[in-house]
């Protein structure tokens, strides 16, 4: 399985810091640069990025300048920025990046933004494993050992979930969020409902840890 | 109903009750007049053909006895002076007349001296009578002077009607002209009207095109200066909330990028079961983030406590000097920087506290931009301190935005320094709450000079 690679430029190195611990536990590979004439000129050599992570008010030449070295390698863009103001979102994304993230922002947030930019570019590996199951996003199939486990679309959705962001809390909230949708009255109770139904069908009780009052974690 | 409606209702009325009483007083003035001078003659007709009666009787009939002889003498007389209104009465029976009323059967005349006289209404007509006893010795005959003066109440009536003519087309042309003076006299007061209209709806830029010398004027003068008033307040105001929203914006960007590194620490911590090096390298980040938002919340503090009154008293230039110079020696020995001080001032009037917080932000900054080795000037002169380094200099364009909140010359490098870019924002205040003047000169490559001039 090749691994997505990620271009990251932040001058701010706590948030630069912060990040590449996040790709690196998310199973991405990625390189840094705090300075955007650097990250320009490091693109001779190297250039085979999936996706780049770009702040806008940058020293050297600034994110929307690097955004066109990005168009001329077709890697797309998503905007860190600090910049409230619309005139600027518009403006990245009228000359072509993928999305923009507002700082603050929660870093599940930006993990699912990446995905599904990934996934926009046909980049994104369809293909899960974690240790002997494999779950193909594309069939919605998912095998164990080699054999086929009958899933229901929602524990199957749950599982995947579980298995893209592998190593992390993802809480009760979120996963209802993005897999029952916002609308959905019934309680986190059919969360954990679901959970213990993957457990016992994919007899990994021991992978999924249960993180009391917040979430769950799938472990590899 | 509108002001201009009012006066000119006013005014109309006024001129309708003064040229009735007007054309009223002259019009019985001049009818009784014109009966007056009518009356008059005819009372003098009457009493001159008494006279020339009598003289003539007198004379041409002495000594005649027989009556029917007086009587014809008497008529021949009489005809002699008579005219179509002379009328000689006998015996209740007119003697001679040519008309036909008996004017002994209206007006008697009982007196024997003086004249009797009348004015009768007889068949629709106005008749005037006088008459008198003529005072002969031989027979008692009465003038009378009869005259129709239908005529003259004709023409006075006539007149009537030519004065109402004249008075209600003199009324309409009245009222035509009050209304257009009273229009043209009151438009300054519309046009007033029409500015204030237009500073009510916030076009506070308007003002009152008005410049005649009456009470209109002068309310147009007052009424300007009271919108220059009320533009300067709302122009300071609205710059007062644009400065501070972009203080305010200024603030919330400067805390995002800390709060958005704490976030994803913490974030990480919370949900990743970390190994001991990056869970310590996140938790150092935090750390460090939290102790750069409390350098930044100690500046802001300070910046906004500024907003009070200084306290101002004559203190040592030389004094503040060796203090300034103590505090920054080893931030500029850190850079082999020297610094030179200078002063032909003993005191100047200021606050001691705030100034040497504005002298070592300035000096800060002059280090800053210094090459390693450099030396700054600091000076005292007349009203003025200068704080005068040759390093880097700042562009023309950027020294219009160096004043403000969080302005950094170069974003992403200086915040490596330590700086919080509020430095200047506070010399700013400092300088502003002295009332003191901020001159800066820089040329790029040759240094920069800050200058305040304290108030005299």
């Amino acid at each position: 399985m090749v691994k997505n690679r990620i271009l990251v430029v932040e001058d701010d190195k706590a948030i630069s810091d912060g990040i590449a611990v996040n790709l690196e536990y998310s199973g991405y590979d990625y390189r840094v640069f705090g300075d955007g004439q650097e990250a320009a000129d490091s693109l001779l050599e190297d250039h085979s990025y999936d996706i780049a992570l770009l702040d806008i008010m940058l020293p050297g030449i600034d994110g929307f300048e690097l955004l066109e070295y990005m168009k001329r390698y077709n890697i797309p863009v998503i905007y860190l920025t600090a910049k409230t103001d619309m005139a600027s979102e518009i403006k990245g994304l009228r000359e072509g990046a993928e999305d923009y993230i507002i700082k603050p922002f929660h870093i599940l947030t930006l993990l699912v933004r990446i995905e599904k930019v990934l996934k926009r570019t046909g980049k994104l590996d369809q293909i899960l494993r974690i240790k002997d199951i494999t779950i193909d996003l594309k069939e919605h199939k998912v095998l164990k050992a080699g054999e086929e486990i009958t899933l229901t679309p929602l524990e199957f959705e749950v599982l995947a979930m579980l298995t893209k962001y592998k190593n992390r809390i993802i809480p009760r909230e979120k996963l209802l969020d993005e897999i029952w949708g916002v609308d959905f009255f019934g309680g986190t109770r059919t969360v954990d409902v679901h959970i213990a139904n993957i457990r016992r069908k994919l007899d990994i009780s021991n992978r999924i840890k249960t993180i009391p009052k917040y979430g769950y974690r799938l472990e590899d | 109903m509108k002001l201009w409606q009012k006066i000119s209702i006013i005014s109309i009325l006024v001129l309708l009750l003064v040229v009735t009483l007007c054309s009223s007083f002259l019009l019985l003035y001049a009818k009784n007049h014109i009966l007056e001078i009518t009356i008059e003659n005819l009372r003098i007709e009457q009493q001159n053909l008494e006279r020339s009666f009598l003289e003539i009787l007198e004379y041409y009939l002495r000594g005649e006895t027989n009556p029917v002889a007086l009587r014809s003498g008497a008529k021949y007389c009489f005809s002699q002076f008579a005219k179509e209104t002379s009328v000689l009465i006998f015996e209740g029976e007119a003697l001679y007349s040519a008309i036909n009323i008996n004017p002994w059967d209206i007006t008697p005349i009982k007196d024997d001296h003086g004249q009797q006289e009348s004015l009768k209404r007889i068949d629709n007509r106005n008749i005037y009578i006088a008459g008198s006893r003529v005072p002969t010795t031989i027979d008692d005959y009465y003038v009378y002077v009869v005259k129709d003066i239908t005529g003259i109440y004709n023409k006075i009536i006539s007149m009537a009607w030519w004065f109402s003519l004249f008075s209600i087309t003199g009324i309409a042309l009245g009222t035509f002209l009050i209304i257009l003076l009273v229009n043209k006299t009151l438009r300054p007061l519309t046009n007033l009207k029409n500015t204030t209209g237009r500073i009510a709806i916030g076009e506070y830029g308007e003002r009152a095109n008005i410049h005649s010398k009456d009470e209109v004027g002068e309310l147009a003068k007052d009424f300007n200066s009271m919108a220059e008033a009320i533009e300067l307040h709302i122009k300071e105001l609205e710059d007062k909330a644009q400065r501070l929203r972009l203080f305010i914006d200024g603030v919330t960007h400067e805390f995002k990028t800390p709060m958005t590194s704490m976030l994803i620490h913490t974030d990480t911590l919370l949900s990743m079961d970390l190994d001991e090096e990056n869970k310590t390298l996140s938790l150092l980040h935090i750390h460090e983030q939290c102790r750069w938002l409390e350098r930044l919340t100690q500046k802001l503090l300070k910046l906004t406590a500024l907003e009070e009154e200084v306290d101002k008293s004559p203190e040592s230039i030389e004094e503040l000097f060796l203090d300034v110079s103590n505090t920054m020696a080893e931030t500029l020995a850190k850079r082999n920087i020297s610094l030179k001080t200078y002063s032909s001032v003993e005191r100047l009037n200021l606050d001691y506290d705030l100034i040497k917080s504005l002298l070592i932000n300035l000096l800060d900054n002059a280090s800053k931009a210094s090459k390693l080795g450099q030396h700054i000037e600091l000076k005292a002169y007349g009203r003025t301190i200068e704080v005068k380094d040759f390093g880097i200099g700042i562009s023309k364009e950027e020294i219009d935005h160096i004043m403000d909140p969080f302005y950094r010359v170069d974003s992403s490098r200086s915040k490596g320094k330590g700086g919080s870019g509020l430095g200047l924002a506070l010399v700013e205040r400092i300088a502003h709450g002295h009332d003191a003047q901020i001159f800066i000169h820089s040329e790029i490559g040759e240094g920069t000079s800050f200058q305040i001039k304290f108030p005299p």
